[in-house]
């Protein structure tokens, strides 16, 4: 087709103004969409967006059964507009009542349990710096009871800080293990040891717009950041029996006048710590109740010198070299002067006629010490350190000590080398202790000493398992005969009148340490009794120690907490009753 | 133009001579084939697009007065979550700790339970009786003479929470309240012995 001149002339005018148009909208569009594009859009959601938290939940840490020990919830934090605090008029049946400002505040601390004149101090403090001010904090930490009675009042100038916070809901029962957190993050105990691993969240953003009457815009809502929830830390601890040897070890202890307590269950078929007690027990929602040195877990932080329950492997040592047997004879005398120093036994007697069996059941000092030459020092420290000794548990807990056996046998002086094997000279922790019997009741093999079972994550994937592979560190005849010779401290020895565990052979040993302040050996004591039961198929190890008790100086006194705790831990678990009787080696010749 | 012109002949106007060369222009049609005519812009089509315009516009309005209607119930429905949320934790805060083992056993011997520290078996092979089997004793309880040496502090903070929300509820006054009707103001669990305060070292 074919158009004149004038009108081609304006059909290309006409396609020229168009593709200009087009021009200018495409370099318009490139611009808002491409090059400003960020720019544009973070101050149009700064214009209309708003962002706000999303808090990731802490882990929780429960007991092996799943028991909340530590959970997290949600606290709130009352803030009030001071500006526009004033008086607030109701309407019933059409008559005006005038509630004052004053009197609301007092309505909010009846439920706070805080101070009106406080709360409208600090009110009139905040206006006093600035009529404007809007914001003034009353009262932190509230729970969702406070939360919803405050709410109920309908005072439309008070308003909420949400806060993640964390409840202790057994109180202090594994108070001690569990540590607690304090306004800057974990502080001791588990909640600091798991805190990055495991434990430990993070709070994400999510950013939406909403209307002016504070309606969220629908499919508005951007979430910039997940939030990250913590692992569950699940424990080995069983909460019912750990309040039940909390509270048979403070009992004592409080009967005693001890300074401090510690005891320990563990299972001997694979090392789970069932109970881990300290006396004083902290009550993680309310540390102040203890002095900061029970904040921690003594069981783990604080070396002593345990005493006799150190016969049990200086005994082990002897049987694994095959230079002793139970019926190895030894003309024990009362006192023994050895290397420039003395060694005396317990009790005063003459030269008696003892078996290695008797040695036990009488905790005779020098017995053990004059035995002990037959094997060199090196052999025996390594023994020591084999069962755990001078060296952290697998627990590895929060300021855990290491305890102190030297460096080498080598290390041991004239003297010292005597006095180890009843336990004096060196120093362990109740977990070590506890260590080594389960090492015993477990035929020689010990386990490493858990206390965590793992972590599991919100995916179902589990971290921190604890390791399961056990050392041999002693023949099994030899726990086997160490056992039945260890029966002799329950049956027949000096304390056995306080051992009562009706219907279980038990092997256990007591200890009386001296305790050495400022360099010298002390009439303070350490008494402790270690344990196994029953003792032909062992199933679980206990420890009970107490530090200094002011009422009495002898380990018998422990026997009768440690009876109650095995028994309690062997009706708990169903342990079968032993059906052989003691093995009864000779104790004397 | 004048008279209605015959389309066939067309006749030159009277008293004039006629112009010889060309004829007068005569308004003509030509008769549409029918591609044509089915080509025409046809008003039912008009109607029908226009139509669909309205309708869509229409249904965006519904469209958004339900989404914006669907906002302020979806607003509704997860502030009422918030709450139930927070309804939850509160129950099952006040359940741990009420389950608390120092509480149990607490409320266990007030009850007058007593524990048995002897153990005995039956053995299924052959029905013996192993053990020592004799009957717990009474007083025999498991918290014993001291009373619970395990702190709980929720648990007396519990009680007292409750007993405050109860008097600024119920009473705003503040008369004194038993714990019996402070637990049900405050919607707490009612115990046997009321609040569970243990005796704590």
């Amino acid at each position: 087709m074919r158009y004149p001149a004038r009108t081609r002339g304006r059909l290309v005018l006409a396609l020229v103004v168009v593709l200009a148009l087009v021009g200018v909208f495409v370099v318009r569009l490139v611009d808002l969409q491409v090059v400003r594009a960020a720019d544009l859009s973070e101050q149009a959601a700064g214009r209309r967006g708003v962002e706000s938290t999303v808090y990731g939940q802490r882990g929780e840490i429960t007991d092996a059964n799943g028991i909340a020990l530590a959970d997290s919830v949600m606290r709130y934090d009352l803030k009030v507009d001071p500006a526009n605090a004033e008086d607030k008029t109701t309407r019933v049946d059409g008559e005006k009542i005038v509630t004052t400002r004053d009197e609301l505040l007092a309505q909010i601390a009846a439920i706070t349990g805080g101070d009106a004149a406080e709360y409208a101090r600090l009110i009139d403090e905040r206006l006093a710096e600035d009529p404007d001010a809007n914001f003034a904090n009353l009262a932190k930490n509230l729970d969702v009871d406070a939360y919803n009675a405050i709410n109920d009042l309908g005072i439309g100038w008070v308003g909420w800080d949400t806060v993640p916070s964390r409840t202790y809901p057994l109180g202090a029962v594994a108070g001690n293990l569990v540590g607690f957190m304090g306004t800057d993050g974990a502080q001791t105990g588990l909640e600091l040891m798991y805190d990055d691993t495991c434990l430990g969240a993070s709070n994400g953003t999510e950013t939406y717009e909403r209307s002016p009457d504070g309606v969220r815009l629908p499919g508005s809502a951007v979430t910039t950041d997940p939030a990250q929830d913590g692992g569950t830390l699940k424990l080995t601890i069983d909460s019912d029996l750990q309040w039940f040897v909390q509270q048979r070890l403070s009992e004592y202890a409080l009967s005693l006048g001890a300074q401090w307590g510690a005891a320990a269950v563990v299972r001997v078929a694979d090392g789970h710590i069932m109970a881990m007690a300290d006396y004083p027990s902290v009550d993680p929602n309310d540390v102040s109740g203890v002095g900061t040195d029970a904040l921690g877990s003594r069981a783990f932080s604080t070396p002593v010198e345990p005493g006799s329950v150190m016969k049990m492997p200086a005994a082990a040592t002897l049987l694994d070299e095959n230079v002793a047997d139970p019926y190895t004879r030894v003309e024990t005398p009362g006192s023994w002067t050895v290397n420039g120093g003395t060694i005396n036994d317990w009790w005063p007697h003459d030269t008696i006629p003892l078996t290695l069996t008797g040695i036990l059941m009488n905790s005779s000092n020098t017995g053990t010490s004059m035995l002990s030459d037959r094997v060199d020092v090196q052999t025996r420290w390594q023994h020591f350190v084999d069962f755990g000794f001078g060296q952290k548990t697998a627990v590895d807990f929060s300021g855990e000590s290491a305890g102190l056996i030297g460096s080498s046998g080598a290390s041991w002086d004239g003297l010292t080398k005597y006095l180890v094997t009843f336990g004096q000279g060196m120093s362990a922790t109740v977990a070590q202790i506890a260590g080594a019997y389960q090492a015993l009741g477990n035929d020689g093999v010990k386990m490493p000493l858990t206390l965590v079972e793992g972590c599991e994550w919100p995916d179902g994937t589990v971290t921190d398992a604890p390791s399961t592979e056990g050392t041999r560190v002693m023949e099994s005849q030899s726990s086997v005969e160490l056992r039945g010779m260890l029966e002799s401290v329950v049956n027949e020895g000096y304390a056995s009148s306080y051992f009562d565990i009706p219907g279980y052979n038990v092997s256990a040993k007591t200890g009386t340490g001296e305790v050495a302040i400022d360099g010298a050996y002390t009439a303070e004591r350490t008494l402790s009794v270690a344990g196994v039961a029953p003792s032909e198929n062992p199933e679980y190890a206990v420890v009970v120690t107490y530090y200094r008790p002011a009422n009495s100086k002898a380990s018998s006194s422990v026997a009768e907490p440690f009876s109650k705790i095995m028994s309690q831990v062997l009706q708990t678990y169903r342990v079968p009753t032993s059906t052989v009787d003691p093995v009864g080696y000779p104790t004397t010749w | 133009m004048s008279a209605a012109p015959n389309l066939r002949r067309p006749i030159a106007p009277l008293g004039r001579p006629a112009a010889p060369e060309r004829p007068a222009l005569v308004p003509v049609e030509v008769a549409p084939s029918r591609a044509q005519r089915r080509g025409r812009p046809r008003p039912f089509y008009a109607t029908v697009t226009l139509g669909g315009v309205f309708a869509v516009v229409v249904a965006q309005l519904l469209l958004s007065l339900v989404v914006s209607n669907g906002a302020y119930e979806l607003s509704t429905l997860a502030s009422d979550r918030a709450a139930l949320n927070r309804e939850e934790q509160q129950l099952r805060e006040r359940i741990d700790v009420y389950g608390s083992p120092q509480n149990l056993a607490t409320e266990a011997e007030a009850l007058g339970m007593v524990a048995n520290g002897s153990s005995a078996v039956i053995w299924l092979s052959n029905g013996a009786v192993e053990g020592n089997v004799s009957a717990a004793e009474p007083g025999s309880g498991v918290v014993g003479s001291h009373g619970n040496l395990v702190a709980n502090s929720l648990l007396a903070q519990q009680a007292a929470a409750a007993a405050a929300v109860g008097a600024a509820t119920e009473t705003p006054t503040g008369s004194e309240d038993t714990p019996e009707t402070a637990t049900a103001a405050g919607g707490a669990a009612p115990t046997m012995s009321g609040l569970p305060t243990p005796a704590t070292h």
